[in-house]
This record gives C-alpha cells, sequence and structure tokens, in this order.
C-alpha cells in the first residue's frame, strides 16, 4: 500500500513538473498561453486532483474515476489543437521543446496520466482509511501542486484579466 | 474566466487539504464543466476545419 501512495505522490510530481516546464517555457521564451493550452494546464491540475484525494483520505476508485475524466478532457483539447496545427495554413505560434510543440507533449502527458491511472487501478486494493497518514514527501507533493494552482491563477489574471482569453 | 478556472482548482485542493472532501469534489467536477463550455466557447471562435483546410 505504501508503494501505490508512493506512486499517487510521484503522479502528482510529475504533473508539477510538466505545468513547471510550461511556465519555464513561458518565461524563458517570452511565449504566452493560447487559451487551449490554458485548458490542457486546467486539465493536468484536474488529473492531479485524484491522487492529492488518495494521498489525503486514502486509495479509491472513485479518486482515480476523477483523474480518468479530467485525462480524456485534457486529451481530448490537445487532440484539437494537434489537428489543428496539422494544417498548413494553420499559423503556428510555439518553439518547439525537445523536437515537439508544448500541445503535442501535452497529448503525449495526458495519455500517459491514462495508461498510468488505469494501472494504479490494476493494483488498487481495500485500504483501511484510518491508516491514512502523510509523509512528508506525500505534503510536499500537495503543496507544490496548490502552489502550481495558484501562480498559474496569477499568470492568466496577467495576461487576460477576468475576461476568457478570447484575444 | 479563465483565472476563475484556476482560482476554483485551487480552492478545490484546498477543500480536500482541510478536510471538506465532498465541497472539493463538488468544485473540481463543476470546474470540468465550466471547462467543457470554456473549450466549446473558444471552439466556436475559430475558423471552420473548410476554411483552415
Amino acid at each position: 500500500m505504501k508503494l501505490l501512495r508512493f506512486l499517487n505522490a510521484l503522479f502528482i510530481l510529475v504533473l508539477c513538473g510538466v505545468l513547471f516546464g510550461g511556465f519555464f517555457v513561458q518565461f524563458d521564451f517570452h511565449e504566452q498561453p493560447c487559451p487551449f493550452c490554458m485548458l490542457q494546464r486546467l486539465s493536468m491540475i484536474g488529473v492531479a486532483c485524484g491522487p492529492v484525494l488518495n494521498l489525503r483520505y486514502g486509495i479509491r476508485p472513485f479518486h482515480y474515476g476523477m483523474s480518468l475524466l479530467a485525462s480524456i478532457f485534457g486529451a481530448a483539447v490537445a487532440v484539437r489543437q494537434v489537428a489543428y496545427h496539422v494544417c498548413p495554413t494553420f499559423p503556428v505560434f510555439d518553439k518547439p521543446v525537445f523536437g515537439l510543440y508544448l500541445y503535442t507533449w501535452g497529448l503525449i502527458v495526458f495519455v500517459c496520466s491514462i495508461l498510468a491511472i488505469s494501472l494504479l487501478l490494476l493494483f488498487h486494493k481495500k485500504e483501511d482509511e484510518a491508516s491514512v497518514k502523510m509523509n512528508l514527501f506525500e505534503k510536499f507533493t500537495l503543496l507544490f501542486i496548490l502552489i502550481l494552482a495558484l501562480a498559474n491563477m496569477i499568470t492568466t489574471v496577467q495576461e487576460c484579466g477576468l475576461s476568457p482569453c478570447a484575444a | 474566466m479563465m483565472a476563475l478556472l484556476f482560482l476554483i482548482y485551487s480552492c478545490a485542493i484546498v477543500a480536500f487539504l482541510i478536510g471538506r472532501r465532498k465541497i472539493g469534489i463538488i468544485l473540481a467536477l463543476a470546474n470540468l464543466v465550466l471547462m467543457l463550455a470554456m473549450y466549446i466557447y473558444h471552439i466556436n471562435l475559430l475558423p471552420p476545419w473548410e476554411i483552415i483546410i
């Protein structure tokens, strides 16, 4: 059971790394995220909600279901964006990272998330809920995802204010 | 509006951490519906496929 909890914490940490990478590209390349990119970031935070619940309240299939919903939504947004950029007349407004554009990386992350959640569900066992106690690493991951969600909110307010980022 | 979606997720995570599990779950699921609405809104702003292709 400890291994499953560790894997959940690691899952959050990987998503935090991807979100942090998005921030790095945003500030280093001076590229403001488009609305679809923001929706993908939101979906990544949504995917992290399942593992956050697992760490805080014990591992349950319902929590994985929430993550799966967010993963499928994020993958749908990423597929749509990739499909637009495949068209030769559609403008490309991004720089590739390790040879792939960020929306392509987003699609890879969501597909991997769906696979990871499926594998975690395969090894799911009913946990004694009284034994839920977080260690320092788990607390750190929860704090990290919360900080990233708030940081994304601040940069979005800076970019779009309270509008739906339609520009 | 987009910033509000990030704020709702932040509130959901805070709710999870302070022990308000149901409120957090409702916020997270409601946010997913709002994200879907935002997705449809932005898709309608883009030109149709026939023009892009």
